[in-house]
């Protein structure tokens, strides 16, 4: 026999432990962000929850660029469909499943825009730094569609009076409008959402994914229809982001151009790249940090944080390009004691 | 009798005023290994395009098991067994060894199947690092052990032994022997020392044209051969 017969039992078990402790890790910032709030104010909790909302947001962004390659400026206007969606189709339903209503359709629309831009784009070869110029126009048509059709989406000013969340069976209902349970929803809508894309993302699917983000060429001579596993990724990360938005509207009460602009798409780009791309829970935790950051930031001067966001992106871009969760996991692998951890 | 894996008849490519191939015939039957070698600008990878039905032929056939795929799509010959391996290394370089494998899978996770392709590779220590540390030669093996996890009937392999050492060359050669109990393997090479330590069934090919075919010994002794590879002197 050759060189086979030295051969050692398969090592499974590092891989194991790596993926047991992400695992425990993203359990247990899970479970802190569900009782976070419960020790803040009502105000307190309110900002806490447009947090978790841009978490969304981030997440959505995250599964597009970290786990297809994909990075475009496009969440803002999916997140802008499903906002305008819940505050136009909303008072149109008399009953209580108002919100539930909007948010379907503002999803609907947002993965029917994004099947139809991402068809022609993804099957017609464009990649990398065009997919992702196309993408910032979506936001820009997008914008302007939120200011100039001002008799449907209310211009400048943008409407009032989107229905709260609520479900309605019957003669039974229920709405959510107090501070507490809006929280609660939307943290339960952000841990499942995160669970789905990640569950999905640890099996067969992300690996067939990672390899097209690799090598699209071999993937594709490997049998794989890498343009229509793109695609999908692109159209479910638009229905994610229009989920997000439909939320913010219905929690909020009201819609305005802001939700549509390139600053939305710019803040998640920001906060992916800080959390680390394709790690999904470290956007989610980064939307937050940076968002409580901001606030305690801007209780000083509002002119201070534009140029501290600025200097701290630098810092990334030069010193962590990888976000800030694999330092954290490295320090948490040297006090535990895993030396295979620094490895990759 | 079954009909042959691959049969090519005639097979001529020309590009313009450029004859590639001219006239090249070759059958691969379950269980061949057989090597085409000539030098550079010898038609072998337009020849090789032609087996996995990248290049159309101008003219000839290509039968796969007795039926008819001239003209037909890459992801046909694909789905009937005809796998294949680049000249460049090309692996998944952020995913780990075994996940490569995983990946090439694509009929469905096959765990024995892994362990045992790992096995072969010589890989089996390394499953669960990235590809993309490897050292050359192993780029090289795991792409054929890719190519071998799509469970081909036929493995073409374009110059596996590109940039390898002696050494890591006679592994590979051990490698295609073994793969050679498992599926029919064709190979192109143009390292006279690779072939010979392979030592199977072997055209050379000069201008297009198959100008000796035979075993090793047969192909080595021949004149118009070592005129073409030793120069006339």
């Amino acid at each position: 026999m050759t060189e086979t017969a030295t051969a050692v039992p398969l090592r499974v078990g590092a891989g194991a432990s790596r993926t047991s402790t992400r695992s425990i890790i993203s359990f247990m910032v899970i479970a802190a962000l569900f009782a976070y709030p419960l020790v803040l104010s009502p105000y307190q909790m309110d900002v806490a929850r447009d947090a978790l909302i841009f978490a969304l947001l981030a997440l959505s962004l995250d599964f597009l660029w970290g786990k297809a390659g994909i990075l475009s400026f496009g969440q803002a206007a999916y997140f802008g469909i499903g906002a305008y969606a819940v505050a136009i189709v909303g008072p149109m339903i008399p009953n209580d499943n108002a919100a539930l209503a909007g948010m379907v359709a503002g999803i609907a629309t947002a993965v029917l825009v994004a099947a139809i831009v991402g068809y022609f784009l993804i099957y017609g070869g464009v990649r990398g730094a065009y997919l992702t110029i196309v993408t910032l126009a979506l936001t820009l048509i997008a914008r302007n569609i939120a200011t100039s059709w001002a008799s449907v989406t209310g211009g400048e000013a943008g409407l009032i009076g989107a229905p709260p969340p609520g479900i309605a069976i019957g003669d039974w209902s229920i709405v959510a409008s107090d501070s507490i349970s809006l929280y609660l929803l939307v943290a339960i809508i952000l841990a499942v959402a995160l669970l789905a894309v990640w569950t999905v993302c640890n099996g067969r699917y992300g690996r067939v994914l990672i390899a097209i983000q690799d090598d699209e060429a071999k993937a594709r001579a490997l049998g794989y229809n890498t343009s229509g596993h793109l695609l999908l990724v692109f159209v479910l990360s638009a229905g994610l982001a229009a989920l997000a938005g439909g939320l913010y509207a219905s929690v909020a009460g009201y819609v305005a151009p802001d939700l549509v602009g390139l600053l939305l798409s710019t803040q998640a780009i920001v906060h992916v790249a800080l959390g680390g791309r394709g790690s999904l829970i470290g956007p989610v935790v980064a939307t937050v940090v940076v968002i409580r950051l901001q606030q305690e930031v801007s209780s000083y001067s509002y002119a201070l944080w534009p140029l501290m966001l600025g200097a701290f992106f630098i810092a990334m871009v030069f010193l962590f390009p990888n976000g800030l969760l694999p330092l954290f996991t490295r320090l948490a692998d040297s006090i535990f004691g895993r030396s295979d951890g620094g490895r990759t | 009798m079954t009909a042959p894996l691959i049969e090519a008849r005639d097979i001529a490519v020309r590009f313009g005023g450029l004859v590639a191939v001219a006239g090249v015939s070759l059958t691969i039957q379950p269980g061949d290994i057989c090597c085409i070698v000539g030098p550079n600008g010898a038609g072998k990878s337009t020849f090789f395009n032609v087996l996995t039905g990248t290049v159309k032929p101008t003219s000839g056939e290509i039968r796969l098991g007795g039926e008819d795929f001239t003209g037909r799509p890459i992801h046909a010959f694909a789905r009937n067994g005809v796998a294949r391996k680049f000249q460049v290394p090309s692996v998944f370089p952020s995913l780990s060894v075994a996940d490569n494998l995983r990946v090439a899978q694509r009929r469905g996770a096959d765990e024995m199947a892994l362990a045992d392709v790992l096995d072969l590779l010589g890989l089996t220590q390394d499953a669960e690092r990235p590809a993309g540390i490897l050292a050359h030669g192993q780029k090289q093996w795991l792409e054929i052990g890719m190519a071998l996890a799509t469970e081909p009937k036929v493995l073409l392999l374009d110059e596996p032994t590109a940039g390898m050492g002696p050494e890591e060359t006679q592994r590979t050669v051990r490698l295609i022997r073994e793969i050679g109990s498992r599926s029919a393997v064709a190979v192109i090479e143009h390292d006279m020392e690779f072939v010979r330590a392979l030592g199977v069934r072997t055209l050379v090919l000069h201008q297009g044209r198959v100008i000796a075919e035979g075993s090793f010994e047969v192909v080595a002794s021949d004149e118009r051969v070592r005129d073409v590879y030793l120069g006339r002197g």
